[in-house]
């Protein structure tokens, strides 16, 4: 392992003496010189990009329409693009700017962050499981006024066309879905159901799944699979759309269409839940473990081990496509009391703030006629809502697999309208509660039931729920505010003026104030106006979404709600606080073992502190990915090292991000950390070298060696700077984020839902600004105290003299 | 050439310290005056008051004839050597040298690049003239080689005459030196001395020198103004300090080694005077006498090379002669000689007088009395009398 | 002798250290090179490791850079001219705008210098999703989004960190230079240029790297403020490629652009390595 990395040629090579040598400077030039080229290539791209092709202003209208791409990344926007194209040709006069932030979660942020400042894209996708919280807030347009007045006008735009599943996917009456004004022209949608491996159905002597195949016929084919030499029946994902999914196979489901309360601890719910989770934990290779992250979902299925994968909708079908080793094909979701299916379904909406609505109609036309979809269908990756579409050649093509591209379409017929709440919280929190009994089987299912259930309870009596507010008064604040800072400038000034000191002091005050002003001014602008206004935000319930005088002013009911009703805060806290207790003591430590050993005299030293800082400097997706490999549960690199090292105590290795996770999701993360102590590493190595050398030498003199030592000499010494690095460390560890986001999103449940990703659903997902204003505001205390506590505390034992 | 005066000068700190009290002084154009004290006595404060650098709270300053209480330090056309140099490490020591003309020269900017068509010419002129008065500065001090160093690659000499150097190219109105020498060894620091006397002797300008150091200040300035706790306590030239110092501190203070003194009553009784120590009890000579201005308790102070000591009882004429109403110029006490000090050219005899009081006696070499009690002969005619 | 052993011990300990932090970037390497199908496994695989690309796939870089943003090549080129441009520009303001205040509030006497001091530190504690979405209202309301404005203004008024660490060590500097300047004829603006500066070149360089590295990966703050694709940067246009490439297949177009878009920051770190150490050593930690 160690071998190719020493081959690396980076080790730096620093002059050291005081002339550098004549070949060191020419190779400073060169790459000053070559650093200067590629800065100067940058800005002519950009200036003349910026400058001179500007946007062309004049009297056109403009509107702004926004997607992201899904599996298809740059065939997506091409479609999109064409469609805009023809739009603009057909319509002259008419300028369309495309804003693509890339995947749907980026999407949703980037949407909220216009609409909250009030400029939203006129045009843009909207997903089912949004519509109603979307709706309910008022940003969409309802259509049907359009296609009234389309029909009268004999150009009816035809919605009989359309699978009608899809169109009453996006109808909400505000307060269930299915009914009422609609709000989006689906454009593309799937129905659901699993994709199975041919050959191993063979192998174990299988029929091919039949269209009316039942949960047993299912189950049957994953034993027999199971039974097969190194395979595993089938991956059964459960989220919250599937799991709802499988219910209503049942005739069942987690609320009734109201979601006011919750029907899982129903005896009946409970049993096919059980009946799930029996099937994954009480037998052997009859569903995949769901330990590990990245053996799991979609993927899976491309290690040709498994027998069957889903509830999956068409998105796999691209990437399944490529598959060359074995044969494979979709079959329909499988029946039990009921035969039926739901769609996952996007759609193009209106904003109802848009400035051209008529125009934006007419886009929205465009992007979903016949050419448009039929162009997105051939992409493979979703159905074309249009019966026309979904039935020519471009949808069903025998020639690719799936062969059974007509088995979408029956679903699809047969499909009802999943209801979604309008709360966005409850398909999180279904997920982080059920999972822990039917994925991670952390809890038996009437136990994640009885904790579901109790936290949407606890949802449902929150003081946030107390009825009406009034709106925030805005207006009254402003003056308030500017009231106060006048009367607090005057104060001040009558202090000010009252001490002032003599003429060639003020000379230099007022200079001091001068060059210190872009602090001044920075602070006042981009910290106490923002701070402000969260900590007026914290006192209110805000969506974010609707412009910001929408918010209502609920007083305190957000900082009650936090600490006495919201089951989950605590959680994150206590992960945040576990993961902040292992990773401050346990990476300081790190840190100053590995700064004493770069301190030793060693021969290229210089390249080994690169290397042991270069981890701090990488950041991304890419190290991200590794991570998730590192830690997997089955076949993680650090379970293949720690497995043979554990067997002979008896003990298995843990499953870090899986069914251990209570116990073992933050340290992961800690371990993680570690990589990424580089930056105190140089800040502890920087101070090793401030220590006098003279004070090693009376030590040495008194015969105080070793770790007596490093005891007595250098932990005094570097007692100033240990403070310094664990307040940073302290207040660093209370802000991961970026780590849980992209690697686990928080799961399993809560368990590594650390408090600023928390924070972050609360604000992007949730749509609860005000909350999480309120969270932000908790966690800015907690901080502080702890900042205090530990100058406090740590007062007797540092040395500043070490300092002078 | 620049005349400095100081008015009733006085530096309050916010915390109500009072560091210089109400200083009144005239520095002559062209004279080197010396601020002497013990650490703390607001010598530095008074200097850095003078250089802008220290805001001046009472009192006015003027410099030439212009009062520069408000003038900041860049605008006082005064140059200062630092006690730690402060030269510019990432600068060499000619562009150490020329940084202040620099700030100076007036075709620097581009603006005026751009409006003056004979910009260049006149910069050329300018930047000529700096190269050549750093040549002279050089040329004066002797470190011409050291040029196109950097003040990391000097040594503790070196870089101290660079700083001189850095005042001396500016030709300002006043050179401050703020303990320039205290950072070098002892024989460094006595050649040093020698050159800034000579160099003031050459250029003739206006010094202010800050020092603790009573000897350095007696060797280089024309006039001594010896400070304690902000305040002036004499301002005279070196001689004067030395013979007639203006009150104990002062002649404590100044010479070495420093001033022996014993405490007792002085008795006037009509134009006599009688003084009474645990040590011994003498009369006073008429002009000591004349000093003492009323009885009481008082100083009197002598010199260590105006005593004289002579083996115990080895006196006795002398003393006799110290009887009353015969007022002679020396008298005699009683000590017992603790130690002998030989410095060579001459010997220091520690001595412990009858009321304990710790005296050094400087005689020649040759002069050796045994250890054990002596005789201390004072001459009357060279001692001091102090009131505090 | 037992000194000699304890060093080669240090080494090993160093060498196995090195390894281990570099392991992940040459994991990275070695999967951008391999064919789809081995990469998949590498990063699906169940403990499948390669130490070695068994067939490099020098290909795939072009390929993959060819694939950024939606237009062939120009996707790529605009993202990396737009991140060197906002990169550069705040790294430099940075530099200009943190030591200047840091001189302000290490060199001259000011009253209220301590309390801004302390507010400026306080400011380091926070969350920076606190400010986020009244930020966004703010620039909207000067009309800024869609500009590369809200990106690089803010650098020009200081970063509280940097702004920290330059004022500790200008505070090393001794006060008699700063007065030996203002005897020379400089004003505060002089003194600052021409001595400050040159003496922080330390502090300078980690500013310099620190906020390179910082922007070149920052991620919200474009997502938010740019919405023009050909005004993405690198990491936006990395995301976008990660959506399209992050199933597993492909996963070596998403190392082989992950690795493009890290490596200024890995050339920069090497460079500037030597100033990093040791301005730390002077700076940074004195608190």
């Amino acid at each position: 392992m160690g071998a190719p990395v020493l081959d690396l040629p980076t080790g730096p090579s620093p002059p050291r003496s005081p002339a550098p040598a004549a070949a060191s400077r020419f190779w400073r030039a060169l790459a000053t010189g070559a650093l200067g080229l590629v800065i100067l290539w940058a800005f002519g791209r950009v200036v003349r990009r910026d400058v001179f092709q500007g946007p062309t202003s004049g009297d056109s209208t403009t509107l702004v329409v926004m997607h992201w791409s899904g599996g298809a990344g740059q065939e997506e926007d091409q479609i999109v693009r064409d469609a805009l194209a023809r739009f603009e040709r057909a319509n002259p006069g008419i300028r369309v700017e495309r804003i693509n932030p890339g995947d749907a979660g980026s999407f949703y942020t980037k949407l909220q962050t216009m609409m909250a400042a009030g400029t939203p894209p006129d045009v843009f996708y909207v997903g089912d499981e949004r519509l109603p919280s979307l709706a309910r807030m008022g940003v969409l347009q309802p259509i049907d006024d359009w296609l009234a007045r389309d029909a009268a006008a004999g150009a009816p735009f035809d919605t009989s066309d359309f699978f009608d599943v899809t169109l009453d996917a996006f109808r909400y009456d505000g307060q269930r879905t299915g009914a009422g004004p609609l709000y989006g022209i689906p454009k593309d949608f799937t129905s659901i159901g699993f994709y199975y491996n041919k050959d191993l159905f063979a192998r174990a002597g299988l029929p091919e799944p039949a269209g009316d195949w039942t949960w047993d016929d299912f189950i049957r084919a994953a034993r027999a699979i199971g039974a097969l030499d190194g395979c595993t029946g089938a991956e059964f994902v459960t989220w919250p759309r599937m799991l709802r999914l499988y219910l209503m196979t049942e005739g069942l489901d987690v609320a009734p269409p109201d979601f006011t309360t919750l029907r899982v601890q129903e005896p009946e719910v409970e049993a096919a839940l059980q009946r799930l989770a029996s099937w994954r934990f009480d037998e052997d290779n009859t569903l995949t473990s769901g330990k590990s992250r990245v053996a799991s979902g979609e993927t899976v299925f491309l290690t040709g081990k498994v027998g069957l994968a889903g509830p999956f909708g068409r998105w796999v079908v691209p990437s399944y496509q490529k598959i060359e080793e074995f044969e494979w094909d979709f079959a329909p979701m499988p029946r039990g009391k009921v035969k039926t299916n739901v769609v996952a379904a996007v759609a193009w909406s209106v904003s109802s703030r848009t400035k051209h609505p008529d125009e934006a109609w007419r886009l929205v036309r465009e992007l979903c006629s016949v050419e448009s979809q039929t162009a997105l269908s051939r992409l493979g990756l979703a159905i074309p809502p249009r019966r026309s579409v979904a039935n020519s050649d471009a949808f069903v093509d025998t020639t690719t697999p799936p062969a059974r591209d007509d088995v979408f379409l029956a679903e699809a017929e047969i499909a009802e309208v999943l209801a979604f709440p309008p709360s966005p919280k409850f398909d999180s929190l279904m997920e982080t509660r059920l999972n822990q009994a039917v994925l991670t089987g952390d809890l038996s299912v009437a136990q994640a039931a009885r904790n579901f259930a109790d936290a949407w309870a606890l949802e449902g009596t929150s003081p946030l729920m107390r009825g009406e507010f009034q709106r925030m008064p805005w207006g009254t604040i402003t003056r308030w505010a500017c009231a106060l800072l006048a009367a607090a400038a005057l104060v001040l000034g009558a202090l000010w003026w009252r001490t002032r000191p003599g003429l060639l002091g003020r000379a230099e005050e007022r200079a001091g104030w001068l060059l210190a002003s872009p602090l001044v001014l920075g602070l006042a602008l981009f910290m106490a106006f923002p701070i402000g206004l969260s900590l007026l935000l914290s006192f209110t319930r805000w969506t974010g979404i609707a412009g910001v005088e929408t918010a209502q002013f609920v007083g305190l009911a957000n900082y009650e709600q936090l600490l006495l009703h919201d089951g989950r805060f605590w959680t994150c806290l206590r992960v945040t606080a576990y993961y902040a207790l292992l990773a401050v003591p346990l990476g300081q430590a790190f840190a100053l073992g590995a700064a004493l050993l770069m301190n030793s005299k060693v021969r290229g030293i210089g390249f080994f502190r690169a290397a042991w800082y270069l981890p701090s400097v990488l950041a991304g997706v890419g190290v991200a990915v590794l991570w998730r490999w590192v830690f997997d549960g089955d076949g993680g690199l650090m379970n293949a090292v720690l497995g043979p090292l554990l067997a002979p105590i008896g003990l298995a290795p843990p499953d870090w991000f899986g069914s251990d996770a209570a116990v073992f999701g933050a340290p992961a993360f800690a371990i993680m950390s570690l990589w990424m102590v580089g930056g105190s590493m140089m800040i502890y190595l920087a101070g090793l070298q401030g220590i006098p050398a003279e004070l090693y030498e009376a030590a040495e003199l008194e015969g105080v060696t070793g770790f007596e030592r490093f005891r007595r000499v250098t932990l005094p010494m570097l007692s100033p700077v240990l403070i310094f690095n664990g307040i940073m460390a302290i207040i660093g560890s209370f802000q991961v984020f970026t780590q849980a986001f992209v690697m686990t999103r928080g799961e399993p449940g809560d368990l590594t839902r650390f408090y600023v990703l928390y924070l972050y659903n609360q604000a992007f997902d949730f749509y609860e600004m005000g909350y999480a204003s309120a969270m932000a505001w908790l966690l800015l205390l907690v901080v502080l105290a702890l900042t205090v506590l530990v100058l406090r505390g740590s007062r007797r034992h540092v040395h500043y003299e070490a300092l002078r | 050439m620049t005349k400095v005066t100081l008015q009733r000068l006085s530096k309050v700190y916010p915390g109500g310290v009072r560091a210089v009290d109400a200083v009144d002084l005239e520095v002559e154009s062209g004279e080197f005056v010396v601020l002497v004290g013990p650490s703390g006595c607001g010598k530095s404060t008074t200097l850095r008051m003078v250089a802008g650098l220290e805001e001046i709270s009472g009192g006015t300053l003027t410099i030439g004839d212009r009062v520069v209480n408000e003038v900041p330090a860049r605008d006082r056309d005064i140059a200062m050597v630092f006690q730690s140099y402060a030269l510019y490490p990432h600068l060499t020591v000619s562009e150490n040298l020329a940084f202040g003309l620099e700030r100076r020269r007036t075709h620097r900017s581009l603006l005026r690049r751009l409006l003056s068509r004979d910009y260049r010419g006149a910069a050329q002129r300018e930047a000529e003239e700096v190269r050549a008065k750093v040549q002279r500065a050089a040329a004066t001090l002797g470190i011409e080689p050291l040029l196109r160093r950097k003040p990391g690659a000097l040594s503790g000499g070196q870089r101290q005459r660079v700083a001189v150097g850095r005042a001396l190219v500016r030709e300002p109105k006043v050179f401050l030196f703020d303990e320039p020498l205290s950072n070098l060894d002892a024989k460094l620091r006595v050649e040093m001395r020698a050159e800034i006397k000579e160099l003031h002797r050459k250029t003739g300008a206006t010094m202010l020198y800050v020092t603790h150091d009573q000897e350095e200040a007696m060797t280089l300035g024309d006039r001594l103004v010896v400070m304690r706790d902000g305040v002036v306590q004499q301002c005279a030239s070196p001689r004067e300090v030395y013979a007639r110092p203006a009150n104990r501190f002062v002649a404590e203070f100044v010479g070495t080694p420093a001033m022996n003194f014993i405490t007792g009553r002085v008795e006037l009784s009509g134009a006599d005077a009688r003084f009474d120590s645990p040590a011994g009890s003498f009369d006073l000579p008429p002009e000591l006498a004349r000093a003492a201005q009323a009885s009481g308790p008082w100083h009197l102070g002598v010199r260590p090379d105006t005593l004289r000591v002579a083996p115990a009882g080895g006196a006795s004429d002398e003393r006799a002669a110290g009887a009353p109403g015969q007022a002679s110029a020396s008298v005699t006490l009683d000590a017992e000689l603790r130690l002998v000090e030989d410095l060579g050219d001459r010997v220091d005899l520690r001595l412990v007088l009858r009321d304990g009081s710790r005296w050094i006696a400087r005689r020649p070499s040759s002069e050796r009395p045994a250890l054990g009690a002596v005789s201390v002969v004072l001459d009357l005619g060279a001692a001091h009398l102090f009131k505090d | 002798m037992q000194r000699k052993a304890k060093q080669r011990f240090a080494l090993a300990l160093l060498i196995v250290g090195a390894a281990l932090m570099l392991f992940p970037l040459w994991w990275m390497l070695v999967v951008s090179l391999e064919t789809p199908a081995r990469a998949g496994a590498a990063t699906a695989g169940a403990g499948l490791m390669q130490l070695w690309p068994s067939d490099p796939q020098w290909h795939n870089y072009p390929d993959a850079l060819a694939e950024v943003g939606t237009r062939r090549w120009d996707g790529f080129l605009d993202a990396l001219a737009n991140s060197i441009v906002i990169t550069t520009l705040v790294v430099i303001a940075t530099v200009l705008s943190s030591s200047l205040v840091a001189y302000a509030l290490s060199r001259i006497d000011f009253r209220g210098r301590g309390v801004l001091f302390a507010v400026m530190l306080g400011t380091m504690m926070l969350p920076p999703q606190v400010t986020m979405i009244p930020l966004f209202l703010l620039f909207r309301s000067l009309g800024w989004v869609d500009s590369i404005l809200p990106l690089i203004v803010p650098a020009f008024f200081g970063n509280a960190f940097f702004i920290f660490m330059y004022r500790q060590f200008m505070a090393q500097v001794p006060e008699a230079l700063v007065e030996a300047a203002r005897l020379d004829g400089c004003g505060h603006l002089e003194i600052w240029r021409r001595v400050m500066l040159p003496l922080c070149r330390p502090v300078s360089a980690i500013t310099a790297v620190f906020t390179f590295i910082f922007v070149w990966n920052d991620f919200l703050g474009p997502l938010i403020y740019l919405h023009s694709e050909e005004k993405a940067t690198l990491a936006i246009a990395l995301n976008s490629f990660r959506n399209q490439y992050g199933g597993l297949e492909d996963v070596q177009y998403l190392m082989a652009v992950s690795l493009v878009t890290m490596l200024p920051c890995i050339l920069l770190f090497f460079g500037a390595q030597r100033a990093f150490v040791e301005g730390l050593g002077k700076g940074a930690v004195k608190g």
